[in-house]
């Protein structure tokens, strides 16, 4: 079980989540984060604070977008860590 | 047939993180020559004891002839006397006397059970086993610009994990310690800080509060503390104190420090004692006693809600209890004691 992120996330970097994150477990690159499975300690910090609602408890996420909890995994393997706030990208202008 | 003796509940065998090192067990102050002084680490009973030289040792609580305990017994000839038969071993630990045969050597097995022991800080450390680390360095005591002060012991019937994690936590203090180190209607907003690790431990960078009444001198001042772990029970902050009112700021300085070394002494898993070395460059003024009566009044608030804290073990799962971001030396603090293979004294 962990936190995911999901496609509404996608253009948008507002990034509130990696400043409220107490043990860095997000990663990104310049379209979207994701949160590593194994560094999230399922505190849910992130869920309240996301602008756009793009990150789910695993048990709450709906089956639609089950598919994201593998790519989480697997992107936020191989992408970097984003542990401070970013800019926010145009199209994620609310 | 008998069944063997069984006094004890089935002992739990601390790991080699807590065994390999070193543990303060009592006060140099608080161990006389002429005096055994008991003391329990990890489970453990032992006796602290001062020859006439002044040399400190640290011996299992234990007379080898006929297992009795050697803190019923006394000093006699700057020997420790077993309170069973009288036998006397020496700073050598070696048997030096069998009373009921004055006239022969001891045999050579009746030996006492030594462990390392050291003096630094006004605190005696010892090991159970073989460190790998030496005892951590409190800068401050070779320091001649500040006054050193013990403070303690202070007996905590709670886990010395959890009152090692309460003295590195920044936010109780509007509300364990109010009107002291903190407001509890105006608690501060906690910026953003750095956690390190490096051979030493851990350590942070610098978070500020402002306290009411943050140093003895009571005055409100702007605090910055800087945290360090050293060891799983050894840790300590340096304070920058600057007086808030900017009118009365020249009464003190830029360089003012208050700076406190805490140890816990593990005597069990849910019970430990915290001993202070505090170490103090400003106030000249003040008193030993306004500096004790300070530290004995915080420890007490301390101690109060670590005795409360459910599981008394600390949980180094970090998916158990939550941590905030605010908490990030607390959550480093568990996840250090978890690569050091702790597994004594947690849930």
């Amino acid at each position: 079980m962990a936190i995911v992120v999901t496609e509404k996330c996608r253009n948008c970097r507002h990034t509130e989540c990696v400043t409220v994150c107490p043990v860095s477990c997000f990663h990104g690159d310049d379209q979207m984060l994701y949160i590593d499975p194994e560094a999230c300690i399922l505190c849910q910090a992130c869920v309240p604070v996301c602008p756009v609602q793009a990150i789910y408890d695993e048990a709450d996420l709906p089956s639609e977008l089950s598919e994201w909890i593998a790519v989480n995994a697997e992107r936020a393997a191989k992408l970097p860590v984003v542990d401070e706030r970013q800019t926010p990208l145009q199209a994620s202008a609310r | 047939m008998n069944s063997p003796v069984r006094t004890l509940a089935e002992a739990v065998n601390p790991d080699a993180a807590l065994i390999d090192d070193w543990h303060v067990v009592a006060f140099s102050k608080d161990v006389p020559t002429g005096k055994v002084v008991p003391a329990t680490l990890l489970g453990e009973d032992l006796i602290l004891w001062r020859d006439a030289g002044g040399g400190i040792h640290v011996w299992k609580d234990l007379c080898i002839h006929r297992g009795a305990r050697l803190s019923k017994g006394w000093i006699a000839d700057d020997t420790v006397v077993c309170p069973y038969h009288g036998w006397r071993y020496d700073g050598s630990a070696k048997c030096v006397l069998v009373p009921a045969a004055p006239d022969q050597p001891p045999p050579l097995k009746a030996r006492a059970f030594p462990h390392p022991a050291e003096e630094r800080y006004g605190m005696v450390w010892t090991t159970l086993g073989a460190p790998k680390h030496r005892i951590p360095v409190f800068p401050e005591w070779e320091d001649t610009s500040f006054r050193k002060f013990n403070a303690g012991p202070y007996v905590f019937k709670a886990n010395g994990f959890r009152s090692v994690e309460n003295f590195i936590d920044a936010t109780h203090f509007p509300f364990v310690h109010g009107g002291l180190n903190g407001i509890e209607d105006k608690p501060d907003k906690i910026d953003d800080y750095k956690v390190f690790e490096d051979e030493n431990g851990i350590s942070t960078s610098g978070i500020r509060v402002y306290q009411p009444y943050g140093d003895h001198r009571q005055v409100p001042v702007n605090a910055t503390y800087f945290y360090r772990v050293y060891r799983p029970l050894v840790a300590s902050f340096s304070k920058a104190v600057q007086i808030a009112d900017p009118n009365k700021s020249h009464f003190g300085s830029p360089s003012d420090r208050f700076c406190t070394f805490l140890t816990a002494q593990p005597i069990d898993e849910v019970n430990c004692i915290i001993r202070l070395c505090v170490a103090i460059n400003f106030g000249e003024n003040l008193t030993e006693e306004d500096i004790l009566r300070r530290q004995d009044k915080v420890f007490a608030q301390d101690r109060d809600i670590v005795e409360t804290q459910r599981p008394e073990r600390i949980p180094v799962d970090l998916r158990a209890e939550i941590h905030h971001r605010t908490d990030k030396f607390g959550l480093a603090y568990r996840r250090w004691l978890g690569s050091l293979g702790v597994t004594y004294g947690t849930a």
